[in-house]
């Protein structure tokens, strides 16, 4: 992806949004990236958590549109990676300095004068001032989903709002995949959504319960790889398909079958 | 045979429901319309025995067939045409006062509404409103009908469970005030 800011966004809470936008951020980081990830979800703060920088945040982002601190204070570095930062959404204070203007302004100083080679906004679900705030700083977009009619929908009506937002560079993660589901065609498939939502694939990560434990934990899954199959290692390949690497989809093969390519040539599938 | 009364002359409107039967049975109560200039409308396919037994009933009651031609164009104001290059997605509404034509699929959760026409070149799974002034003559068409639900003119349809699976292009259109979808070929 050329885009630098990069706004992890679904419409529908509870899909994944701020953990992929730790997973990816982390492994952004693993790759070399000086990364700042940002939490604009004011109110409901979680990404700090996930990303267990909780007892360290001091400032916030309220703090910085406020001008209670300079932005450098607001950021806090991960410990465990490197050229990694965190700016956290504040749990307590009024949300209405919220600002697209603000946001913009503290994005550009993020890359222009801080040097981040990107920054991820993790946005707030829904599709009001929270996202719009999140969206008017970005110039690409991770839109999350999951196989579920109603997450498809939802992701449908955000990818609309960000086209016309000029936000053309918009990769679609399906998580929580799980492949013996759809194998037994209770679930969405990949390529279905795909056909709906018509916007490239950038990654397919499974449900794995690993996640859960490193959420709780505080430690991100993609810290260290696991297995191939597994979540953490699905995030790292998002983060280097960003970068622009071309890598298959071991999940995506297991769900099409060696004869698919086939079969969807000649209509079926 | 429809009768009515123009600046040019008596006007006989034709269509393919008549007969030559019919024609004289009705011409030859109403002697007196043909004795003046008359025209004749012609609107779809029309026997010629039909056109013959008007001629003849006018010139015995001794006036003049002037004009054979096809019905006046009846003119509607047509809106403009909303051409939309793109996917419409889920929470859109595109309205038009004519025609709505979409080059991408509708998907669902969105919204179309035209006084006239409805036509996606892709999938069609939001709602769509065609003659949603009233225009009972506007059709939806569209690569597949997949949609919950359609409305032509003042009919509704709500999607069954028997939907075709096949791959045509299909067309909904009004057949006696009620909905119907068909493949299109």
């Amino acid at each position: 992806m050329n885009a630098n800011a990069i706004v992890v966004t679904s419409g529908k809470g509870g899909v994944g949004k701020t953990t992929s936008t730790a997973n990816v951020g982390v492994a952004l980081a693993k790759l070399g990236d000086r990364v700042a990830v940002v939490d604009t979800d004011v109110g409901l703060r979680n990404l700090d958590v996930v990303m267990g920088l909780e007892g360290r945040v001091v400032y916030d982002l309220i703090d910085v549109f406020e001008g209670r601190c300079r932005l450098k204070q607001a950021l806090i570095r991960d410990k465990r990676v490197e050229n990694l930062y965190l700016i956290a959404a504040s749990q307590t204070k009024d949300k209405s300095s919220l600002s697209e203007e603000r946001m913009q302004t503290t994005v550009r100083t993020l890359l222009e004068e801080e040097d981040f080679d990107r920054v991820l906004i993790d946005s707030p679900a829904g599709i009001e001032k929270g996202f719009r705030t999140a969206a008017s700083a970005a110039n690409g977009a991770l839109v999350v989903v999951n196989p579920e009619v109603s997450s498809v929908r939802d992701a449908d009506r955000i990818i609309g709002l960000l086209e016309s937002n000029g936000i053309n560079e918009v990769r679609l993660v399906v998580n929580r995949l799980r492949p013996e589901m759809i194998k037994r065609g209770d679930m969405l498939e990949v390529d279905d959504m795909l056909d709906i939502l018509g916007v490239k694939l950038i990654g397919v990560v499974p449900e794995d319960e690993k996640v859960l434990v490193s959420t709780n934990l505080g430690s991100p899954a993609s810290l260290d790889g696991g297995v191939r199959t597994g979540a953490g290692h699905a995030f790292r390949d998002i983060a280097r398909r960003i970068h622009g690497e071309e890598i298959p989809y071991p999940l995506l093969e297991q769900e099409r079958g060696p004869f698919a390519g086939l079969r969807r040539l000649f209509g079926g599938g | 045979m429809k009768v009515r009364g123009t600046r040019g002359g008596i006007l006989l409107g034709l269509d393919q429901r008549d007969t030559p039967e019919s024609v004289e049975t009705a011409l030859s109560s109403n002697r007196q319309l043909l004795e003046g200039r008359v025209l004749v409308e012609v609107a779809g396919k029309v026997e010629y025995p039909v056109l013959e037994a008007v001629a003849n009933r006018v010139r015995e009651a001794g006036g003049e067939l002037v004009e054979i031609r096809p019905p006046a164009a009846v003119e509607q104001a047509r809106g403009e045409t909303v051409i939309v290059s793109k996917t419409v997605r889920s929470g859109a509404r595109i309205e038009s006062s004519g025609s709505v034509v979409v080059l991408g699929d509708v998907n669902a959760g969105a919204e179309l509404v035209a006084n006239d026409d409805i036509i996606v070149l892709g999938l069609l799974r939001g709602v769509a409103h065609a003659g949603a002034n009233g225009n009972e003559k506007a059709v939806i068409w569209a690569q597949r009908i997949l949609s919950p639900q359609l409305r032509i003119g003042g009919a509704l349809a709500q999607a069954g469970d028997g939907r075709s699976e096949g791959s045509r292009p299909e067309v909904a259109l009004l057949e006696d005030a009620r909905i119907v979808v068909r493949p299109w070929d």
